[in-house]
């Protein structure tokens, strides 16, 4: 099975949010929050394939990128259409608010 | 999918290795997990993920969570959780067809009375939301397969009707709805997250019935909170005890949160004893069906 969910770095996030309509969760390995999100964010990307892209930054190994993208608290998920920001949420979301999030958005 | 893949050897064999496990000592107490050696009893009968515990007993990928949840959850008995896991195993019949098994599951736990009785005096569009919603999981119950915008539109109307919610129990309730609002075949957490919401709205009905109210309940917290600021330093350095505090404070108030925090914790063990029982009842419960379409 193709792996909905990619990882995305520094040097790849410009062309991960480009086009289309992207959700990025900013993680750490440490976060607790981030781990109970996980299984949320794999069911999300199942529900939203071919409509949203979901790709996560380790704002641990990608400082660059949370630091353009302000991510100082986590799990924050960000969403992008044709690489412009249009909404972002901080905390973890159960799997209906997450979706409500994305339709309320795009 | 058929339950064992209509193998009953494949039963017996998955129910060996579950006793095996148990009998090395390698269940892990936690979420649904599998390292090759060791695992939760989901990840040890399947010898992988969900979705590998649904190929391995032909039950929905979901129910994989739930039973770890439940053993997860009875950890503080290890033997009801060892024979819940024994139990949970035993009742799926070879060859039958489980996948309403979800959906019945949650339309049991939303048509729960406590659950009722709030609702019957709200005007807020919950109790709507709540049937509609029990209807999804029925007809799913029953082998329809719903259209992707019903779903959303049961969505929509639970979001809306918990964020218009007048009090904690009506949200919890709605956070329950929002939870169930889901086709329990294309996800692997809809039981665990129905169960978590469950449990909560659960909870903060039962906590709010008489003799405590949410009136009690807030004064409770307001009065422990002013003693937190007031002996701050004392609370700290160990020199004080903050339900000491609260009893000398006020005796009655103090006296009645005890004995609602006991029920609370009496109340939580029955929650889950009940929730195992509905699980595997359901689950005993598709042999008749199938003993039916047989016998018809």
């Amino acid at each position: 099975m193709t792996k909905l969910i990619k990882d995305a770095t520094d040097a790849t996030i410009d062309s991960a949010i480009a086009s289309g309509i992207t959700l990025v969760d900013f993680w750490a390995d440490w976060c607790g929050p981030c781990k109970s999100l996980a299984p949320v964010l794999a069911e999300i990307a199942e529900h939203y394939v071919g409509e949203v892209d979901i790709v996560k930054v380790d704002v641990v190994a990608n400082e660059a990128t949370a630091l353009r993208y302000g991510a100082r608290s986590i799990p924050l998920l960000v969403l992008f259409k044709d690489g412009q920001e249009c909404a972002r949420m901080t905390g973890a979301a159960t799997k209906t608010r997450l979706a409500a999030f994305i339709d309320a958005n795009v | 999918m058929y339950t064992f893949q209509n193998d009953a050897s494949a039963k017996t064999q998955i129910q060996e290795r579950l006793e095996q496990a148990i009998a090395e000592g390698r269940i892990d107490v936690g979420p649904t997990a599998w390292d090759g050696t060791r695992g939760s009893v989901a990840g040890i009968v399947g010898q992988g993920d969900a979705t590998a515990f649904a190929v391995a007993t032909g039950t929905p990928a979901c129910m994989a969570g739930l039973l770890d949840m439940l053993v997860q959850n009875c950890a503080a008995e290890p033997a009801f959780a060892l024979d819940l896991a024994r139990n949970w195993i035993a009742a799926i019949p070879v060859g039958a067809e489980a996948s309403g098994v979800p959906s019945a599951l949650v339309v049991h736990l939303l048509r729960d009375d406590a659950f009722l009785n709030a609702l019957a005096t709200d005007a807020d569009g919950m109790g709507a939301s709540h049937a509609l919603i029990t209807a999804l999981h029925e007809r799913t119950a029953a082998g329809a397969v719903l259209e992707r915008r019903e779903w959303s539109a049961a969505r929509a109307a639970a979001v809306a009707a918990a964020d218009a919610a007048a009090d904690d129990s009506l949200v919890a309730i709605g956070r329950l709805l929002e939870a169930a609002a889901w086709p329990p075949l294309t996800s692997r957490i809809l039981l665990t997250d129905v169960l978590q919401a469950w449990f909560a709205a659960r909870e903060l009905v039962g906590r709010m019935s008489p003799p405590w109210s949410v009136q009690l309940d807030m004064l409770a917290k307001q009065t422990l909170q002013r003693l937190v600021a007031e002996h701050q330093s004392d609370l700290q350095s160990g020199r004080a005890d903050l339900f000491a505090l609260f009893a000398a404070h006020d005796p009655e108030l103090a006296n009645g949160f005890r004995v609602n925090q006991v029920r609370s914790q009496e109340r939580g063990q029955l929650m889950i004893r009940e929730c195992a029982a509905l699980a595997i009842a359901e689950l005993s419960n598709i042999a008749s069906e199938e003993r039916r379409v047989v016998t018809l």
